[in-house]
């Protein structure tokens, strides 16, 4: 099945500057809220957007259009983002880390709305004791559904690696819920 | 011989499917004849999910307006083709707009509509803001803070906002390729582009995010 992305994406390797317009505009907000996830910093995220829609343009014709064009357009993000931490210093703050200032989705119940703000306030405490990879990684292989494979590719590691943060992060993140109790 | 301490240590993993398949077979194996280690890795499961849910919920802040837009507009294609020239048009009318309005006697220009007094800008901004400085002698401060950029008519008395920063940095605002390309066509229009800049003493972020957005929403 092709997405409406997906013909964008065609149309614009062909040289439609209108269809790319468009596929700019589906593409930003999911590159925003991958980029904002990992960098933490919304102006950063913002610049990552930029960076991003540059290097879709630019590198259009390497696009496989027997693939789904997001999947590889936030590849793509992913790299504009590690190339904007890279250049940033160590020390922002992660999105995890201001999480209880920002509002519950309004579409939940209001119970629900009450246990994710909980459990966002604990993920704060436990994002604060994650290392910039450990964040990362979680970010992108249990938020954004990336393979081990690929988030090693981007982070320019080994699997094992990728693995080690992974079971350190997800660690850190349980055993701030631990007090919590839930449905158990 | 596989010990419970090995296979907890591999549930953060399991819980989400990561092991491999050697691995995985063997904390199934473990599994099914360990009650305890059963019941730790059902909790891991509930847990991830949980964990991943909440973290999920949070949305990141809108972009920028016109970010993408500018972008796509830097993107274009330097061939000349029929469209180019279409969009062209509306430069090109501004282009005479402008000639007229150089060669107008200043003091025959009516003020524009858009924009409002200085204490009114001050007012919007809870009157933190210093005196602005006209861009280009304007040398960006390190330090945290609020940006805001104006557009002053010709009379010097109203200010119109076009753009609102926050961040850990005032400094960075210049590096942002969206607004760069904005301030170039504002300059090319002859636009009188002034800066000010609200500093942050305390770091407080959501103090500069609540300001900046209560100031947009006054001003534009």
């Amino acid at each position: 099945m092709t997405s409406g992305l997906d013909q964008w994406a065609r149309r614009a390797g062909g040289g439609d500057h209108d269809a790319f317009r468009r596929l700019a505009q589906g593409v930003a907000p999911h590159a925003h809220r991958l980029a904002w996830r990992l960098l933490g910093d919304a102006d950063l995220a913002a610049d990552a957007v930029q960076e991003c829609l540059v290097k879709l343009h630019r590198h259009l014709d390497r696009y496989d259009p027997r693939q789904p064009f997001l999947p590889w357009a936030m590849t793509i993000a992913g790299h504009a983002a590690r190339d904007i931490w890279r250049r940033e210093r160590s020390d922002r703050r992660a999105p995890l880390e201001h999480a209880d200032t920002l509002a519950a989705p309004a579409s939940s119940r209001p119970d629900q709305r009450a246990e994710i703000a909980q459990l966002r306030g604990d993920l704060t405490r436990a994002a604060a004791g994650m290392s910039d990879a450990q964040r990362r990684v979680f970010v992108l292989r249990d938020l954004e559904g990336w393979t081990t494979a690929e988030i090693a590719e981007l982070m320019e590691c080994t699997e094992s690696t990728v693995r080690v943060h992974l079971a350190r992060a997800r660690a850190r993140a349980r055993s701030a819920l631990a007090h919590h109790g839930g449905d158990r | 011989m596989t010990t419970c301490k090995h296979i907890r240590e591999l549930l953060p993993l399991w819980a989400g499917n990561d092991l491999t398949d050697a691995e995985s077979q063997a904390v199934a194996d473990h599994l099914g004849g360990c009650a305890d280690c059963a019941a730790e890795a059902e909790a891991w499961r509930l847990d991830l999910t949980r964990t991943v849910a909440a973290a999920a919920a949070e949305e990141p802040p809108s972009l920028p307006d016109g970010l993408v837009e500018a972008a796509v507009a830097v993107l274009r294609p330097s061939g000349t083709s029929r469209h180019r020239l279409a969009a062209l048009q509306p430069l090109a009318a501004a282009a005479v707009l402008l000639v007229l309005l150089w060669w107008s006697p200043l003091e025959h220009l009516p003020s524009t509509a858009q924009g409002v007094a200085w204490h009114e800008v001050q007012d919007a901004f809870h009157g933190c803001l210093e005196d602005p400085i006209p861009l280009t002698q304007w040398d960006a401060p390190t330090g945290a803070g609020v940006v805001a950029l104006f557009k002053r008519d010709r009379t010097g008395d109203r200010y119109e906002l076009t753009d609102c920063l926050e961040g850990d940095d005032l400094a960075a605002w210049r590096r942002y390729p969206w607004l760069q390309q904005r301030l170039r066509t504002m300059a090319d229009e002859g636009d009188d582009i002034v800066v000010a800049v609200c500093r942050d003493q305390q770091d407080d972020r959501v103090g500069r995010r609540r300001l900046r957005r209560d100031a947009l929403a006054e001003l534009r």
